[in-house]
């Protein structure tokens, strides 16, 4: 019962949240459309088979989007929010960084991951006179299986990135290089990988290719793929627990400090 | 002073526009393989590129991101500095005209940004193609830099219109939404037929079309006598847009003198 009541209220706080952000989300889903745009449709228009780069290049949206955004929102929580005194308040209603990226995930995963991506889809398919009807070739199962995944692999992200800006006074631009590094990374179908299995050592790989397989069109095979989500879930949750709890330990001995 | 306080910033911009650079190309290379991409870009502009003639055009076209991006960035920020926070209008208006400080502003502020934006395309060019790299190289900045100047007028109309005339919260919301919008709807990279109408029409507000098909000609076809075509055309393209920018921003001087 009480875990229920957990979810409700934090639905609600991500509701809350959502609604703070809401202006900076819908400006920055406006922004990322249009340069993943002038990115992707010169590389779909290069390609010999347009269709199939489209079903390549566009749901690492979701992904690539899910990911920057925690590590944004960790930078947030530990960097800028302590000014107005937001941290305080979040601190109070016993919200931590772990709490915070998740309770603001399932508002986050529909206008930064799925907006995007359905935009992009549509834009890029009118570029280039494809009819977007391969959208319909969605395989539910796979796309609903890949949510988990992604919301653990975000989580994982933002905590390690929040440890990261407490423990290194350079976190900025080593965040900034991680953050390229990512977005080449999940773009890329991972065919670079020399075992298949690697894939769970990026978070969001695993995430990106299940996304993918719901367009048919992974790399890394779908049997693999489906058994390889439990471990993934599992160790990423425990990973950024642990380094949520670092985190917490960080705050209580030293408090933050804002920083830009 | 100016290049050394922003050096970490424009290493970034260099970095992203060779990485568009690169990317654009080496994604569909590294999906297909880099022959069917030479034959599909082939396909698309009717000429008989190479992978280096190919790198050399997606090289140069880059050098548009940064031109739009920092001078649309560099002269919102600075007018909305120079009206808002410190509130120098008053100080303008008894030493000269606004129309004056603008245009003088919009033009030295705008060449400065260019030639530092697409200066990394000096060794990039010099690596790939040697000595007519060079030559490259100038006949690319003597476009890029009348087309900078354009775009830094068009940029000092919108910034004057969102300062005075908008009431927003965080302007620089709008600055940032320009450069992408602006180069979605003129496509760099693809041939500028390709983009649907709609966007199309943005885009023909500003000069930056025009600019991109001249420079994807001169890139493809290097050595053609189509070329002085396609800089008349574009000199007179230029003349309209700084005539009708030199307008509007007379008749905000006068507004904003009322």
């Amino acid at each position: 019962m009480s875990l229920v009541r957990e979810v409700r209220r934090s639905l609600l706080v991500g509701y809350g949240m959502f609604r703070m952000h809401l202006t900076s989300y819908l400006s920055s889903t406006l922004n990322a459309l249009l340069w993943m745009t002038l990115f992707l449709a010169p590389s779909v228009v290069f390609s010999s088979d347009p269709l199939s780069a489209l079903l390549y290049l566009t749901p690492p949206v979701i992904g690539v989007n899910i990911v920057l955004l925690s590590i944004g929102l960790s930078q947030e929580y530990v960097t800028w929010l302590s000014e107005g005194g937001e941290l305080d308040d979040l601190r109070l209603a016993n919200l931590t960084l772990w709490k915070y990226v998740a309770a603001t995930f399932p508002f986050d995963f529909l206008v930064v991951g799925f907006a995007p991506f359905l935009l992009s889809a549509l834009l890029l398919s009118w570029y280039l006179g494809i009819a977007p009807t391969w959208l319909f070739r969605l395989n539910a199962a796979l796309f609903a299986l890949s949510i988990p995944v992604l919301m653990a692999s975000g989580l994982l992200m933002a905590s390690l990135i929040g440890l990261l800006y407490l423990k290194n006074p350079l976190a900025r631009a080593v965040s900034q290089v991680i953050q390229i590094l990512f977005v080449v990374v999940l773009f890329l179908p991972p065919r670079y990988l020399p075992e298949q299995y690697m894939a769970l050592l990026v978070p969001g790989l695993v995430a990106v290719e299940l996304l993918r397989a719901s367009f048919g069109s992974n790399t890394i095979s779908t049997s693999l793929l489906v058994s390889m989500t439990v471990p993934a879930v599992i160790s990423y949750l425990l990973l950024s627990l642990l380094a949520s709890r670092l985190v917490e330990k960080h705050f209580l001995k030293f408090g933050v400090e804002t920083r830009y | 002073m100016w290049f050394k306080r922003y050096f970490s910033d424009y290493l970034g911009l260099w970095l992203t526009q060779v990485g568009f650079a690169v990317g654009v190309l080496m994604t569909p290379a590294y999906i297909y393989g880099s022959q069917s991409v030479v034959s599909k870009a082939g396909e698309l502009f009717g000429v008989k590129p190479a992978f280096t003639d190919l790198l050399v055009f997606s090289m140069v076209l880059s050098a548009l991101l940064g031109v739009v991006t920092i001078i649309i960035g560099d002269m919102v920020g600075t007018l909305y500095y120079e009206f808002k926070i410190a509130e120098s209008t008053v100080l303008i208006f008894e030493a000269t005209g606004l129309t004056h400080y603008i245009v003088v502003n919009a033009v030295v502020r705008s060449i400065v940004n260019t030639l530092l934006s697409s200066i990394y395309l000096l060794p990039v060019l010099g690596a790939l193609k040697g000595a007519s790299g060079l030559i490259a190289y100038l006949v690319v900045v003597m476009i890029l830099v009348p087309a900078g100047v354009t775009l830094g007028l068009l940029a000092s109309i919108v910034g004057l219109s969102v300062i005075y005339f908008v009431d927003v919260r965080r302007p620089w919301s709008i600055a940032q939404l320009l450069p992408p919008v602006i180069l979605a709807s003129s496509g760099v990279y693809i041939p500028v037929h390709m983009i649907p109408l709609a966007l199309r029409v943005v885009g023909y507000i500003t000069p930056v079309p025009f600019v991109v098909e001249t420079l994807q000609w001169i890139t493809l076809l290097f050595n053609e006598s189509r070329i002085s075509q396609y800089l008349l055309f574009l000199t007179a393209i230029y003349a309209v847009y700084v005539s009708v920018s030199v307008l509007a921003i007379n008749r905000v001087d006068r507004v904003v003198r009322k």
